[in-house]
């Protein structure tokens, strides 16, 4: 008990997988290690083509890897067929036997276990009322919404109480106030009933409200891993910060580096950026910086602190954009509230004096 | 909108009236003929055919006594018939599923290759089965010169050759609409299944069997019918010996110039067809209902 404390519920170790032959091969996963705790929301997230389907169906055992390992609480799993992995599968379009009732597809994993026909009826009854489906156990899928289908292929997929439960973009096939009311529920289900989860989707919105950690992959390969909190505000590299929200990217000279402070000139003035140490040199490099960590006041002509002039205003309801060009002709989005404001916002052509937190903007390590 | 849509329907509406309909209800009329002394019938009321059918009058007594001969006749056409689309199911459902799991841009290839026999005409193509399978043929010589058997085996005109014949006539019947329902199959119902703790077997019994089970009814109605009435392989691959009901009902127009029964053993069948058929759909739509 107390080593599988210690093992992780799914590690990854440089795992590499091509598709398809010759000219057309394409590196699927190119050299994955991934740590997944117990008890742990875990997102892979990414634009599609990234790899993040075929780790998850790899770590359900429908695809090999051509190289590295997979490890199950310390187990090593890769020789297993997808049946004899105490891992369950929600699937995108949920893959609801459409023969069955709703209970005889929940039923259906413990049936193959060869539990007690008692426990069986019992652990049904405990599903669908997690799920909130109890008075549609008599249904066949075909007679559900989306929504409720969707909580069928998860009632299912948790009955046999898996260690892990893999979700392929399960949300993707709702609309998006189900979606929204949705990701709170599976956050809670999470919670409850102690299963890690691994859950796939290209919906940084998604990732950020749910997950305890989150892999940003791209072309096989992850780009960061980490706290929803650290990859928005730290993220490593432009497709990172480029991926999730929205971010100004600015090019800057590296004067001075800290343990995890950058010291940037941008036109001028000298910015506080935070860095990730592994990721920099002096020189010219590239800081990103969202548009909300950006305040202003009026007036500003040159001197130390950054000023701009302002090109251009839209309005967003709860925000006002702002397009301002820097003296050395960079444009950089700056967004303020609208609530709570008491001077106007500045008009087209007016000169302001812009301000970041110290350690906002972000140096990249490309 | 109704009349446009009787019009467009009205080419296959006179085909089925004409040449179906009007030919089944002239058969059932003449079943209650008299038959004419050269063929053709007489328009005598008469129910002789169904008597012949099930009685015999006994020579001395004058009496009639109850006799199986064309029963049994009806009773091995049916095995027969049974038989050949078992073998059918057997031989057509791995390879719709085979055609069905290759990749889309290959299997109507695949699917053209199983048309393929269609391309000869049947008789030619039962002549020639004969021709292999009978006792100075390749296959029994085969067999004789690898030295498995001592002497050729029987194998033209049995029952054997009739169900071979038979499964060679049909079972593109088979493969296509199993075929059709496989193609349509999600397969990530599969993965859902193996995902779920489910074996190779439980996964084709409980999961890929009863999704595409209207395919398999529809194949095995389309070989068992036209096997329960075929004509060409009893008669060639059998040697006419052993009849089937399509045997029985020709010999009636050509040999025995008894047309009435003849009709009367074509509407026997025909009315046996219905009933089961009827049967078996009142069954599919109560436990749909059911469910």
């Amino acid at each position: 008990m107390d080593s599988e404390q210690k093992n992780p519920a799914v590690e990854i170790r440089a795992v590499s997988k091509k598709f398809g032959r010759g000219a057309e091969q394409v590196k699927a996963l190119d050299g994955v290690t991934l740590t997944i705790g117990d008890n742990e929301f875990f997102t892979l997230l990414g634009p599609s083509g990234c790899g993040k389907t075929t780790l998850l169906r790899m770590i359900a055992g429908f695809e090999q890897p051509d190289d590295g390992g997979i490890f199950l609480f310390g187990e090593d799993i890769k020789a297993l067929p997808p049946h004899k992995r105490p891992v369950n599968t929600v699937f995108q379009h949920y893959a609801l036997f459409p023969h069955m009732t709703v209970a005889k597809n929940v039923a259906f994993s413990l049936e193959m276990l060869g539990r007690a026909p008692a426990e069986i009826e019992r652990t049904i009854g405990e599903m669908l009322a997690l799920v909130k489906m109890e008075q549609f156990a008599a249904r066949k899928p075909a007679q559900l919404s989306g929504g409720q289908q969707q909580r069928i292929a998860l009632a299912r997929a948790l009955a046999p109480r898996p260690r892990v439960l893999l979700l392929d973009e399960p949300l993707s096939a709702l609309d998006l106030k189900l979606r929204q009311a949705m990701r709170a529920e599976l956050k809670t289900m999470q919670q409850q009933t102690g299963i890690t989860f691994v859950f796939v989707t290209h919906d940084q919105e998604e990732a950020l409200t749910m997950s305890d950690r989150i892999a940003v992959m791209s072309g096989g390969r992850v780009r960061q891993t980490g706290a929803p909190r650290d990859i928005y505000e730290k993220p490593r590299d432009s497709f990172v910060a480029n991926f999730i929200g929205e971010s100004n990217f600015l090019t800057v000279t590296v004067e001075k580096l800290e343990q995890d402070t950058a010291w940037c000139r941008l036109d001028g003035a000298l910015l506080q950026c935070s860095c990730a140490g592994e990721a920099a040199g002096f020189g010219e490099a590239r800081v990103s910086i969202r548009p909300e960590q950006i305040s202003f006041s009026a007036g500003g002509n040159g001197g130390p602190a950054l000023s701009g002039v302002v090109e251009g205003l839209t309005y967003l309801g709860t925000d006002t954009q702002l397009s301002v060009r820097l003296g050395d002709g960079q444009r950089l989005q700056a967004r303020v509230q609208n609530a709570g404001r008491e001077q106007p916002p500045p008009g087209p052509g007016e000169r302001i004096r812009l301000k970041m937190n110290p350690g906002a903007a972000r140096l990249l390590a490309d | 909108m109704t009349r446009a849509r009787l019009l467009l329907l009205s080419p296959t509406l006179a085909m089925i009236g004409f040449f179906l309909l009007l030919p089944v209800a002239l058969m059932a009329v003449y079943s209650f003929l008299s038959p004419g002394t050269y063929g053709g019938v007489e328009w005598l009321l008469s129910f002789d055919a169904y008597i012949q059918f099930f009685f015999e009058r006994d020579f001395l007594t004058d009496e009639l006594v109850f006799h199986t001969s064309y029963l049994s006749i009806y009773f091995r056409s049916f095995v027969q018939a049974l038989a050949a689309t078992v073998i059918c199911l057997l031989i057509g459902f791995p390879t719709a599923y085979f055609i069905a799991t290759r990749p889309p841009a290959t299997r109507s290839a695949w699917v053209l290759l199983v048309t393929v026999p269609y391309w000869v005409n049947l008789l030619i193509r039962t002549v020639s089965m004969l021709f292999v399978i009978r006792d100075e043929g390749p296959l029994n010589g085969a067999l004789t010169a690898v030295g498995i058997v001592d002497a050729p085996l029987r194998i033209a005109y049995t029952d054997f050759a009739i169900a071979l014949g038979l499964v060679y006539s049909y079972l593109p019947f088979m493969v296509l609409p199993i075929y059709a329902a496989i193609e349509r199959f999600d397969f990530s119902l599969m993965e859902a299944a193996c995902d779920l703790y489910a074996g190779r077997w439980t996964i084709l019994r409980r999961i890929i069997l009863p999704t595409v089970k209207p395919g398999v009814v529809a194949g095995c109605l389309l070989v068992f019918i036209p096997s329960l009435g075929a004509y060409i392989a009893p008669d060639l691959l059998g040697g006419g010996k052993n009849l089937m009901i399509g045997n029985l009902v020709a010999l009636q127009f050509q040999g025995s110039r008894n047309w009435p029964f003849g009709a009367a053993a074509a509407v026997l069948l025909l009315s046996v067809v219905l009933v089961a058929l009827t049967v078996l759909a009142r069954r599919r739509a109560l436990s749909s209902a059911g469910n």
